[in-house]
């Protein structure tokens, strides 16, 4: 018999800088009740060394919650 | 949530239970509020395309978290004399002439509400520093 209620907003975009490089960055704020809230973020590119051969990266933070039932 | 079971300790039946951090007898012996675990990670790889049909990827991935949660090992708390915990409202067990800070989890203010036998452990959780 556990509730929490939270609300989240996540916004990503993605687009082709050149003809070999893609990048893309998403944020996502989050705002659990009586817990605080929180905002993380991702960057990521791939990198085109040939039509057939790629190369790709990634960054980004996270955020885990505690269950409810270990409120307080 | 408290939860207590009777198990085998050293061949002896005893108390063990669990009882959450911001418990007042987990206060008092150095618990406090969970924090949210948090992490950072990174990835790094290709992509290679042999065929329209069969490809090849490789990624390295490495996430770090920090604060995991995680259950304490047992704390014996049998012989841990409640008057040496002044911040604890623990009147059962100071009444009672050999009264320990186990008996104080028989308080329902506590969590427990129950006879023990034997000794009682028990486990808090905690913040927890380091992790992967």
């Amino acid at each position: 018999m556990w509730g929490r209620s939270n609300i989240a907003a996540y916004a990503e975009a993605e687009a082709d800088l050149t003809d070999r490089l893609t990048g893309s960055v998403a944020v996502r704020y989050e705002d659990f009740e009586s817990f605080g809230d929180t905002t993380n973020y991702k960057v990521a590119g791939r990198f085109a060394l040939t039509d057939a051969f790629a190369i790709r990266g990634s960054f980004n933070t996270g955020f885990r919650a505690r269950r409810p039932d270990r409120k307080t | 949530m408290t939860k207590v079971s009777t198990i085998l300790v050293n061949g002896e039946l005893s108390q063990s239970g669990q009882i959450p951090p911001t418990n007042p007898l987990a206060l008092a012996l150095g618990g406090g509020p969970l924090g949210p675990e948090e992490s950072v990670g990174y990835s790094a790889g290709f992509v290679w395309d042999f065929t329209d049909q069969l490809s090849l990827t490789v990624d390295y991935f490495n996430i770090n978290v920090d604060d995991r949660i995680a259950f304490t090992g047992s704390i014996d708390i049998t012989a841990e004399n409640p008057d040496d915990y002044p911040e604890l409202d623990c009147p059962n067990a100071k009444a009672n002439p050999v009264g320990t800070l186990a008996l104080c989890l028989q308080s329902s203010a506590y969590g427990c509400g129950g006879p023990f036998l034997g000794h009682l452990l028990y486990q808090r959780l905690r913040n927890d520093h380091s992790g992967r």
